[in-house]
């Protein structure tokens, strides 16, 4: 009597087989699901961050390749900026523009008789600054000499600044003349000169 | 009268199909074998996950060790950028410079006896244009125009003509590397208002040049 209750309680063959199937297909779609999927597109990923990483490689070592090209380039633009420079970048003497300009103009004011009675530094004009150049940049500093000479003097002093400094260039002249010696004219005379000044912080 | 009586008496669970296989032990063995399957596709997955991954930090190493080199040529492309901007300055302030020497040592020879110069006037440059959404420092004027200015007084039956003969000189082939445009400003001629002489009539006149545009570009 108990058996027959057992066998009755107990599932058939059957029943037993569709459950194991429907386990198994339940626990395949969870492998596929939860595992395959994933695992082919980690995959993807990976092979897609591969291959990036491989033509990044690629071109950095192309560009590495360019290494030597770069420096001679490089050292090149150096010799033609430091040419440049001392062709005429004004520097302070004593930490005062207007004492190395003096020194540089008076031999030649000396040279067509002209004495230089004053010298001042006029305000600084700044020149177009390309983005680069984030420390250091060029302006142009205007400074005015005083001086009293004949026009023919002071023409010919000119001329000769004009021809021996490449980068020096008049940039305003005023000749007024004096009533004790209409020969002797009141002069002023002002040369400009690039200057490397710092890149000015932004407002 | 006989009445048929079919009596079953054969358990569900004991009836045999008709094959030499039973379905119900088939077809879960297959369902396991599935399983099994699934299960190595996986792992066979993961294997090649795991061999791409290394591939990956392979080429991330080999990536890192080039950076030094890539680090130096990047240094060298700055370096040739702020070199060509600061040649470019330079040469731009080089090339934006007039030869104003040789045109004043010229021009006396055009003034008649009859012409005195009062002043003569080089303007200073204007001041700088300030972009004002931009830095403080520029960008500023990349063409500046500049002039000069010529005040006299001249006398005598042909005062006028000795000034439009130093005008037209100045308008001539001879001075157009340095003037742009020379002229007489609108009533800058005119007679003296305190002559110096009783006997003699004055003229005061003013003749500005304009020069050629300094091109800082």
């Amino acid at each position: 009597m108990m058996d027959r209750d057992a066998n009755q309680s107990s599932l058939s063959p059957r029943k037993k087989a569709g459950l194991t199937i429907l386990g198994a297909l339940l626990l395949n779609a969870a492998i596929v699901y939860l595992g395959v999927l994933p695992m082919k597109a980690r995959i993807s990923t990976t092979e897609k961050a591969v291959e990036d990483t491989d033509q990044n490689n690629a071109k950095i070592s192309e560009i590495i390749n360019t290494t030597n090209d770069k420096k001679a380039l490089v050292q090149s633009l150096n010799e033609e900026h430091t040419q440049l420079v001392e062709q005429g970048l004004l520097t302070p003497l004593l930490n005062s523009y207007t004492m190395r300009a003096k020194t540089i103009i008076e031999p030649y004011a000396r040279l067509h008789n002209l004495n230089i009675e004053d010298v001042a530094e006029l305000p600084m004009i700044p020149m177009k600054r390309p983005p680069e150049l984030k420390e250091i940049t060029y302006a142009r500093l205007p400074i005015e000499f005083t001086t009293s000479g004949s026009y023919t003097q002071l023409t010919a002093f000119i001329t000769l600044v004009e021809k021996e400094l490449p980068m020096t260039a008049l940039s305003s002249l005023k000749i007024t003349p004096q009533n004790r010696d209409p020969e002797k004219h009141l002069i002023q005379v002002c040369f400009e000169w690039p200057v490397e000044t710092p890149v000015p912080s932004k407002p | 009268m006989t009445q048929k009586l079919h009596l079953n008496l054969i358990n569900e669970n004991e009836i045999l199909s008709s094959g030499p296989v039973r379905m119900h032990v088939l077809i879960p063995v297959l369902m396991i074998a599935l399983t099994i399957g699934v299960g190595l596709w996986w792992f066979f997955l993961y294997l090649n996950y795991s061999f791409v991954k290394g591939m990956n930090t392979q080429k991330i190493e080999i990536n890192k060790q080039l950076q030094p080199g890539y680090q130096a040529v990047q240094e060298l492309n700055k370096q040739e950028k702020k070199l060509q901007s600061l040649i470019n300055q330079l040469q731009s302030y080089k090339q934006s410079k007039l030869g104003y020497g040789e045109v004043f040592n010229s021009i006396p020879q055009h003034v008649m006896p009859n012409i005195q110069f009062t002043k003569l006037e080089l303007l200073p440059p204007p001041p700088p244009l300030f972009a004002k959404d931009k830095e403080v420092d520029g960008p500023t004027n990349t063409v500046e125009q500049t002039a000069f200015l010529i005040t006299g007084r001249t006398t005598g039956a042909n005062a006028v003509d000795s000034v439009e003969k130093l005008l037209v000189a100045l308008q001539g082939d001879a001075y157009t590397n340095l003037i742009r445009r020379a002229h007489i400003p609108l009533n800058a001629i005119r007679p003296e208002n305190n002559p110096r002489s009783e006997n003699k009539e004055f003229l005061r006149f003013e003749i500005k040049c304009e020069c050629q545009f300094r091109r800082f570009e």
